[in-house]
């Protein structure tokens, strides 16, 4: 059992050496290039995760300042557009009410000119009517001359205030 | 008639040999020829040749034969197993990925490092599964266990003990290699001493992995032909039930026996190959 026997160790050796040799070519060469391969493949794939993934939440950040800096700009728009509105609005009012008052003045001027000339012709006509009747009345008793210097005169010597 | 059946077995087995101790001999050790039900293969002998001062008998023997049906099974079966062509294996092929990357993993790169464990990755799954398909033979009938023979474990442990050697010695340098046995920091008149206990080591440590192997897978067919043999020794039937139920428990035991012995032998070249690389460790 336990005699040494050279023979059965060369035998050992060739067969050991031989499947060595010949898995190696058949198959552990392809089977751990194969998986070092497929290691390497999840490693990049791993990185290339990651990296996108960052990349992206970079560009998400990104993205967000830039929604904000419009949302801003919007407001600071629309505040803009507000101020600029309701000074246009107090303008277009004030220009209104001064056209308004404007308007109103030139008006009580017309009428004070109107109620004038109206006052006028009223008191040439009153005079007139006046003379006339007094003609109808003394036309027979002095003549008509005489009737008026004293109309004339009654009416000069009236107090300026009731002239208007 | 139970008498009668009892003489009939003994017979037999005193037909295969003159006692139960020779039986077993018979069945572990080496033979020139090979047994099969109904037909008995006589191996080719030949004459034994002188080489400097040693008997070398090529005779293939039943041993050998056993080597090359595993030899010839391995190959089968990570030939047809493994298929190049696929990037998802099926079937055999994921057992034999995951044997491998085992191996690589747990076993190469644990104990040799990165670099050294990928290169000797090729030859510890060689290791691994020769040996476990060589042990695993003697449990199914028929066949005989290869690695039950010394001389076949001696080989494989030389095998481990010429890589050290000429991995140790390319790696750093013959002087640097021998000079590095001993451990850094030892008194200069011990250095001698040392050198010579740990050249003795470097001998010891191959010699118990030839050994250990060679001893376990002898051991469990003794124990399983030893059982059996009970009932023969006893010359009764009511031995059986004993002696079967304590055989196949033994032949469970000797499936878990086979598988770690090769995963220990594997391991043990991994770490004898990593130590030459990196005396440092």
């Amino acid at each position: 059992m336990l005699q040494l026997d050279p023979g059965m160790m060369i035998w050992t050796w060739i067969t050991f050496f031989t499947v060595l040799i010949l898995l190696y070519k058949v198959a552990l060469k392809p089977i751990l290039s194969a998986i070092s391969d497929r290691e390497d493949s999840i490693r990049t794939d791993i990185e290339d995760a990651r990296r996108q993934r960052d990349e992206a939440e970079a560009l998400l950040e990104k993205h967000r300042k830039m929604v904000a800096e419009a949302d801003m700009e919007a407001q600071k728009m629309i505040r803009e557009a507000q101020s600029l509105a309701e000074k246009t609005r107090a303008e277009i009012v004030d220009k209104a009410r001064e056209e308004a008052t404007a308007l109103v003045e030139k008006a009580r001027v017309e009428i004070e000119k109107q109620k004038d000339d109206a006052l006028k012709s009223l008191k040439a006509e009153v005079v007139d009517l006046a003379l006339g009747a007094a003609e109808k009345v003394l036309v027979q008793v002095i003549d008509k001359d005489m009737n008026k210097k004293v109309v004339d005169n009654y009416l000069t010597s009236m107090p300026k205030s009731i002239k208007n | 008639m139970v008498f009668e059946q009892h003489a009939a077995v003994t017979d037999t087995a005193t037909a295969r040999s003159e006692s139960i101790g020779g039986f077993i001999q018979d069945h572990i050790g080496n033979s020139d020829s090979w047994h099969l039900p109904g037909l008995h293969i006589h191996l080719p002998q030949f004459e034994p040749v002188q080489f400097l001062g040693m008997n070398i008998d090529l005779s293939i023997t039943n041993h050998v034969v056993m080597l090359w049906i595993a030899a010839l099974f391995v190959l089968l079966l990570f030939g047809l197993g493994y298929k190049k062509n696929r990037k998802v294996q099926k079937g055999w092929g994921i057992f034999i990925e995951m044997l491998v990357l085992f191996v690589r993993d747990e076993i190469a790169i644990k104990n040799m490092g990165e670099k050294d464990g990928r290169r000797f990755t090729p030859l510890l799954v060689t290791f691994f599964i020769f040996i476990w398909i060589a042990n695993m033979m003697g449990l199914i009938p028929l066949f005989t266990t290869s690695t039950s023979n010394i001389n076949v474990t001696a080989g494989l442990a030389l095998v481990t003990f010429f890589a050290t050697q000429i991995y140790g010695i390319k790696t750093s340098g013959p002087v640097g290699y021998y000079k590095n046995l001993v451990p850094h920091g030892v008194p200069i008149f011990l250095w001698p001493l040392m050198f010579l206990i740990e050249l003795m080591g470097l001998i010891a440590k191959h010699m118990a992995l030839t050994v250990r192997l060679f001893a376990n897978m002898t051991a469990g067919h003794i124990v399983l032909f030893a059982l059996l043999g009970l009932i023969i020794i006893f010359k009764s039937f009511l031995v059986a039930p004993v002696s079967i139920g304590f055989a196949v428990f033994t032949y469970f035991l000797e499936i878990l026996v086979a598988t770690i012995q090769a995963y220990i032998f594997t391991v043990l070249s991994s770490l004898f190959i990593g130590m030459s690389l990196n005396p440092e460790h």
